[in-house]
């Protein structure tokens, strides 16, 4: 499943995948892989991304109508 | 000090480990099937297939001793208990028997009761082995489970 809510939030603070990357140390794949849902980022990946973002977990990860 | 920093992030080494899975069971398989071969089917002499019997035994023990430290039984397939027991030994014992019936036959054109009689005691004997190596090795890797629980029990449910 695509992660928007990610894009979104990197797009809504003029991130690049690469700076994003850089800011939470790893590799721009794995940016884009998270994005387009071909990766699970461990916890700590997560919280890294919130942190990089301003942003909380639920806002990034959490789907309404999941269950 | 560290003398190498790793620039790989989770998604690579995780990338990376499965790769090595896939071809851990790979060189696993197919160092056994040369073995096999080799010992069986060629009738090379032990010497020839020394040293992959040691690579290959290392790896086997290795991976079982790794497996029981941390409380891993079979992949998640089954629990340890007799059942799992039973099933592990006769599969892994009527392999064997077989692959001896069969070369004895085959190498050293022993007459088919012979080979059969002794594929039967071999049978025996392996099940037997296998049976206790088993019964030992679920009994330790259950003991380890309770210790990793109680190693990393909330302390509010181990009060309660």
């Amino acid at each position: 499943m695509k992660n928007l809510k990610l894009k979104a939030a990197r797009a809504g603070r003029d991130l690049s995948q690469q700076q994003l990357a850089d800011a939470v140390g790893v590799t721009r794949q794995t940016i884009g892989m998270i994005e387009s849902g071909n990766f699970n980022p461990s916890l700590q990946l997560c919280v890294a991304l919130c942190r990089a973002l301003g942003v909380t977990l639920n806002d990034l990860f959490w789907e309404d109508d999941a269950i | 000090m560290k003398f190498f920093h790793s620039h790989m992030d989770e998604r690579e080494r995780m990338e990376m480990y499965t790769v090595e899975h896939y071809f851990f069971w790979v060189a696993f398989w197919g160092l056994l099937a040369a073995i096999l071969v080799q010992d069986f089917i060629l009738g090379a002499p032990f010497n020839q297939s020394a040293g992959e019997w040691v690579v290959f035994m290392v790896i086997a023990v290795g991976s079982c001793i790794g497996y029981a430290r941390k409380g891993v039984y079979d992949g998640g397939i089954s629990q340890p208990g007799v059942k799992s027991y039973l099933l592990y030994s006769g599969i892994g014992s009527l392999a064997f028997s077989i692959l001896i019936g069969a070369s004895m036959i085959l190498r050293w054109q022993t007459p088919l009761h012979i080979a059969f009689g002794s594929g039967i005691v071999c049978f025996v004997f392996l099940f037997v082995l296998l049976f206790a190596t088993m019964a030992l090795l679920g009994a330790y890797i259950q003991n380890r489970r309770k210790k990793l629980e109680e190693k990393f029990e909330d302390e509010d449910e181990s009060d309660s």
